[in-house]
């Protein structure tokens, strides 16, 4: 097997066969990067290393739903954030009933924070307000700023309409700007 | 402008224990798929022909 594969050749492969040895090389391309995603959800290395156990092994499971729309690191992230959210909010949801959002509901956010204002915050800054925001939102401030998801994107990967993520995105943007201005 | 969000990410190295346990995990599921597939999909098939009446 030609180990130059592209992901999605290589992806339809192991769909094909189910051959380990081929997902084997999958998780060599991509498990390093995921397992360093965890770490920006859980700060414990031995939980991120479990957690990105977990995630391949889904992984292997429903890979099948892959369809090749988008490229494969774009839907493995997706799946990576939407699982190290759920597994953070697990916990939360033992003390707080599980709030489903509805935009509708919230208020809506005075102002736009552009890009260029963000880009101006200091990295220091940016990584202790980060750690301070709930998961959904510090996911969305990834996949936007760090893995350039375009909206249509985060559409897909949280499963909402175009209205509903550019509000959470603008939600989560003037939430790390509050919470990046209240740091000592 | 450079994006600071770019530099967020950690570099730490995962141990290769993981993977031994991911392979192991997904070598049972595997082998839980095919015989699904023996007993589910082929074995019926292989039964139902067995049953089928001879052609005259």
């Amino acid at each position: 097997m030609d180990i130059a594969l592209e992901d999605n050749d290589l992806v339809a492969h192991i769909v094909a066969t189910n051959n380990t040895e081929l997902f084997g090389l999958l998780y060599d391309r991509h498990a390093p990067r995921v397992y360093n995603k965890c770490l920006v959800f859980l700060h414990d290395p031995m939980e991120a290393q479990d957690l990105t156990h977990d995630i391949f092994v889904h992984l292997f499971i429903k890979l099948r739903t892959f369809k090749g729309n988008s490229k494969f690191t774009t839907w493995l992230y997706s799946l990576t954030y939407n699982y190290c959210v759920n597994y953070v909010q697990r916990d939360r949801e033992k003390v707080h009933k599980k709030e489903e959002i509805r935009e509708d509901l919230l208020e809506p956010v005075e102002g736009n924070i552009s890009d260029e204002q963000l880009f101006q915050l200091r990295l220091d800054k940016i990584q202790r307000a980060m750690r301070e925001i709930a998961p959904e939102e510090r996911a969305l401030l990834i996949m936007k700023y760090q893995d350039d998801f375009s909206i249509k994107e985060i559409m897909e990967a949280l499963e909402i309409n175009e209205s509903a993520a550019k509000m959470r995105l603008k939600r989560a943007k003037s939430r790390l700007m509050e919470v990046y201005n209240n740091l000592h | 402008m450079e994006n600071p969000f770019k530099q967020l990410l950690y570099n730490e190295t995962l141990p290769e224990l993981i993977k031994d346990k991911v392979m192991e995990d997904i070598n049972l599921i595997k082998l839980g798929l095919d015989l699904a597939d023996l007993f589910v999909v082929k074995n019926p098939q292989t039964l139902g022909e067995s049953l089928k009446k001879p052609k005259k």
